[in-house]
């Protein structure tokens, strides 16, 4: 029995069109799953490589009153030294910087103005660099980070006074590497970085005057920026890392550099953990809640007279490396999100041939239960023919997957393997079931009024945001059903098509007989839409300027801002997929009409052999066949145009709606939108 | 007891434009050994007939008994189709299988085990063995229903219905195939749908049905002898 039912299903056309449709809509799907995670993977290893720095952390540190110079030097960088043998174990490049917060105290006159110096000391250039600051590399000389100056003074000058004309100037740039420098607004300041030596310390002091570091006691900044050498794509991994194992490494490594100088039992060192929140006082190997132990502590400490107590608090300033692994997550996540109304629309010719074929098949199907019906065969057969069906479809996406997984770029996940041989089933199943469904006349109106009023808002670059600044509070409910409904309208746009297709050659009937065209829509609509679906999405890039759009957003993105590199952001990453797809869309265009030729050129001979058999007139048939070609592929032509217009508007539209955007402010009780961004229209004239 | 009876059995379809009743109290019985000829206009309701007794229509009023079964259910229903032989009117088989495999199927599906060289010479008799080898749609519709017959005939059922059995057929072929059902005559109870008066010749009672009426209008004729009728046309 099973070899007949076998051979009954491998017969079927519309079987090996299921199985070619499934694989092809699985290839492609994984194709862009896995070029999309290729593309967001290059971005996280370029951040990785490039930007600096991940993570800044800040170690304040108490000296005690008259520190000299030259003892604030050798113990800051017995721990910098401490601090970075111990990052580099854990693949981390480390750069340290020095500071003393008090330097605001005392502004320096120069001139006539009032410039804040604020000197910031490095053990070597690299420290600097490992900040993320770029510049021509000077040894042992300055690097002036930032600066804000009015009139003819220069920082060399400010610098030359500060440093008692001992310093030369090289300019950093990379100004949006900005850790840990100062904001400062509406004064005039300098900052630099100078070399951590005896000299620049006691000129540093001596400029700030001894009194005033001796009457609160000497505080030193020291800013850490750890760098992770190896890309990590997971941001809970790399959060984990930032937050909780390096402040955790850097607090053992202040309390050996304690214990090893003044021993075990010399000295109390009392924590401040900025990044959790906890205050802990290290002794003897023991951690003491002062806040629970206060008493104990006090036991212990005058038990232990003579110990020295030291602290220092730790806080983590920035870790933009964490913000910006889940930046590109969210871009990977934000593209299918952000266009999944869209791909649908794109990948619509596929589906529809899914659907075809497997509506095709399961209506043979139910032919051949008809059949065996009759005859007193057993009904459980249909649950064998099925299986057999979904299996092959199955297969078919499991060949595309293993096939991308061949190539290590693009493989794409087993989840999404799942996901995707999921949306093929649920294919095969609307077909299955869904033969009957038709769209009501009232359900047909609203959607085409909820995508009317989608392309309209997304035209005049009105979104959620705008529409709240403007009082239409009303209107939001409207608006986020559209949004709601966008990969829904992903679809009817394509329903849409087909209908408006039809009703178009239908207001031609009052000028001629419309009949022909008709039935040439019908008889050949997959084929037809098939191949004008390609070329119109082959057309899209070509009237639609994504780039211009991208480059537009770019500019006004905080993102962007930050990284100061990215071929990444949700629209680029279309833009990229259209360019590269286009082709591969346009040759299966032209393999769709070579199909409607080979038809057409089978019809033409079996006309001509029995006209000629009979006598009739081959000039005849000859005009017929090359009007027959002519009009599919002037219909495909101008089905194409349309297509590529439809997807422009519509991406046009999602563009409005996604990329319009502005800051909300309350003014005299009214809410109103300040700095505006309008994205452009992508079609390539507008 | 018959091998099938119908009593007082009404039929009702639905149709888009409301309801039809396709039979009308319909009360007769088959007995052992014996063929009945159904006859009719178009629409009358003879096929329904054929597909109340293999349980693929199920009526709304009266008792239909089949090898003593009720074809109410999906089981009995398949139980009786299982061992009927059942003719369609179009000629039903799988397309993608040839007439050969499309028998080997139909046998293998009932459980039961092929003879071939029985299949072999009633293919040889209704001069369809050339097409054994052949798909279902690359017949003409008179092979198709005869490669349908030998499917049908090669089962050894236990009755046999027959729906226009000479339909689409030639006068030579239609004289093959009345030839080949009167050897069955008297040994597999029949019931045979036509249009064609040559199929008195192998019935042993006539039903008329008109408008789905048979009971009241039912008549029942004698059979005229099978040579007779060739020396008559």
């Amino acid at each position: 029995m099973l070899k007949y039912l076998t051979k009954i299903m491998v017969r079927r056309m519309s079987f090996f069109l299921l199985i070619l449709m499934s694989f092809t809509v699985s290839l492609l799907i994984f194709g862009i799953v896995g070029q999309v995670g290729h593309l967001v993977d290059d971005n996280v290893e370029y951040t990785f490589a490039h930007y600096r720095p991940h993570a800044v952390y800040s170690l304040d540190f108490a000296f005690g009153r008259n520190t000299a110079p030259s003892a604030v030097r050798w113990e800051t960088v017995k721990v910098m030294n401490a601090l970075e043998k111990d990052l580099n174990k854990e693949n981390l490049s480390a750069g340290f910087l020095v500071t003393l917060p008090v330097t605001y105290i005392k502004p320096l006159k120069i001139k006539g103005h009032t410039v804040y110096f604020q000197a910031y000391f490095f053990r070597n250039i690299g420290d600097v660099e490992e900040f993320g600051f770029k510049f021509n590399r000077p040894e042992n000389h300055a690097v002036l980070l930032s600066y804000n100056l009015s009139g003819n003074l220069t920082p060399e000058a400010v610098s030359a006074r500060f440093f008692d004309g001992n310093a030369s100037l090289v300019r950093a740039y990379g100004i949006f590497r900005e850790y840990p420098l100062n904001h400062l607004s509406s004064v005039e300041y300098v900052q630099v970085a100078v070399p951590l030596t005896n000299k620049t310390l006691t000129e540093y002091f001596r400029w700030l005057n001894q009194d005033i570091l001796n009457s609160s006691g000497l505080r030193v900044t020291l800013y850490v920026a750890s760098n992770i050498k190896n890309p990590v794509r997971d941001p809970h991994i790399i959060e984990s890392l930032v937050t909780s194992k390096l402040p955790r490494s850097l607090i053992a490594d202040v309390i050996g550099f304690y214990t090893k100088r003044y021993g075990k039992g010399g000295v109390a060192v009392d924590v401040m953990n900025g990044i959790n929140g906890s205050r802990l006082v290290y002794f003897n190997g023991t951690w003491i809640d002062p806040a629970r132990n206060e008493e104990y502590l006090m036991r212990v400490i005058n038990r232990n007279r003579g110990i020295r107590s030291v602290s220092f608090d730790i806080s983590l300033r920035r870790a933009d490396i964490v913000d910006l692994v889940k930046e590109a997550g969210t871009q990977t996540v934000g593209f299918f999100e952000k266009y999944g109304g869209l791909l649908v629309v794109i990948y619509l010719p596929f589906f529809l041939l899914v659907l075809y074929a497997s509506s095709t098949v399961f209506r043979d199907l139910r032919n051949d239960l008809e059949v065996l019906e009759l005859r007193g065969i057993r009904r459980n057969l249909e649950v064998v023919q099925e299986f057999l069906i979904f299996l092959a479809a199955g297969l078919a996406s499991a060949v595309a997957y293993a096939f991308l997984s061949i190539l290590p770029d693009y493989s794409p996940s087993p989840l999404t393997f799942v996901g995707v041989t999921g949306l093929v089933y649920l294919t095969m199943l609307i077909a299955r079931n869904g033969s009957t469904w038709r769209l009501g006349r009232g359900s047909l109106l609203s959607l085409t009024a909820l995508l009317v009023a989608f392309i309209l808002l997304g035209y005049m670059r009105v979104n959620g945001l705008v529409l709240v600044s403007r009082g239409y509070g009303a209107l939001m409910l409207l608006f986020s059903l559209l949004m709601a409904f966008v990969p829904i309208m992903g679809i009817f746009v394509g329903y849409l098509f087909h209908r408006a297709c039809s009703g178009l050659i239908r207001l031609f009937e009052p000028m001629f007989d419309v009949r022909y065209y008709l039935r040439s829509l019908a008889g050949y609509s997959y084929v037809l839409t098939f191949s004008a679906y390609s070329l119109g999405i082959f057309m899209l890039p070509r009237i639609a300027s994504l780039d211009k759009v991208v480059n537009a957003v770019l500019r006004n993105s905080d993102y962007m801002a930050i990284v100061g590199y990215n071929g990444v952001t949700s629209l680029g990453l279309l833009a990229d997929y259209l360019d590269k797809l286009s082709g591969g869309f346009g040759v299966m265009g032209l393999l769709a009409i070579s199909l409607i030729f080979i038809v057409s050129l089978r019809k033409y001979r079996s006309v001509r052999e029995y006209s000629s058999l009979r006598g009739g007139d081959l000039k005849a048939v000859q005009r017929s066949f090359l009007k027959f070609l002519f009009l599919k592929i002037g219909l495909v032509v101008v089905l194409s145009v349309a297509v590529a217009l439809v997807l422009a508007v519509f991406l046009d539209a999602y563009i409005g709606v996604t990329y319009t955007s502005g800051k909300l402010l309350v003014e005299n009780g009214r809410l109103t939108l300040q700095s505006l961004f309008k994205p452009p229209h992508v079609l390539i004239w507008g | 007891m018959g091998v099938v009876e119908f009593e007082d059995v009404f039929v009702k379809y639905e149709t888009y434009t409301g309801s039809v009743l396709a039979l009308r109290g319909v009360t007769f019985s088959l007995g052992k050994g014996e063929t009945i000829l159904v006859m009719g206009p178009s629409g009358s309701g003879k096929t329904t007939i054929l597909r109340v007794i293999l349980g693929l229509v199920q009526p709304m009023h009266g008792t239909v008994r089949v090898f003593g079964m009720e074809p109410r259910d999906g089981k009995t229903g398949l139980e009786i189709r299982r061992r009927a032989g059942y003719l369609t009117q179009e000629g039903k088989m799988i397309n993608e299988l040839t007439v050969w495999e499309n028998i080997m199927f139909y046998a293998e599906g009932r459980g039961r085990r092929v003879d071939e060289e029985r299949v072999r010479e009633l293919a040889r008799e209704l001069n369809v063995e050339a097409v054994l080898n052949k798909h279902p749609n690359h017949l003409s519709g008179g092979e198709l229903k005869r490669a349908e017959l030998v499917m049908v005939l090669s089962d050894e059922p236990e009755l046999l219905l027959l729906d226009e059995p000479t339909s689409m057929l030639d006068a030579e072929n239609s004289e093959v195939v009345i030839d080949l059902l009167s050897t069955f005559k008297g040994r597999v109870p029949m019931i045979v749908t036509s249009h064609d008066p040559r199929l008195f010749e192998i019935s042993d009672r006539v039903l008329e049905v008109v408008g789905g009426v048979v009971g009241k209008s039912l008549r029942e004729t004698a059979p005229s002898p099978r040579r007779d009728s060739h020396l008559e046309r």
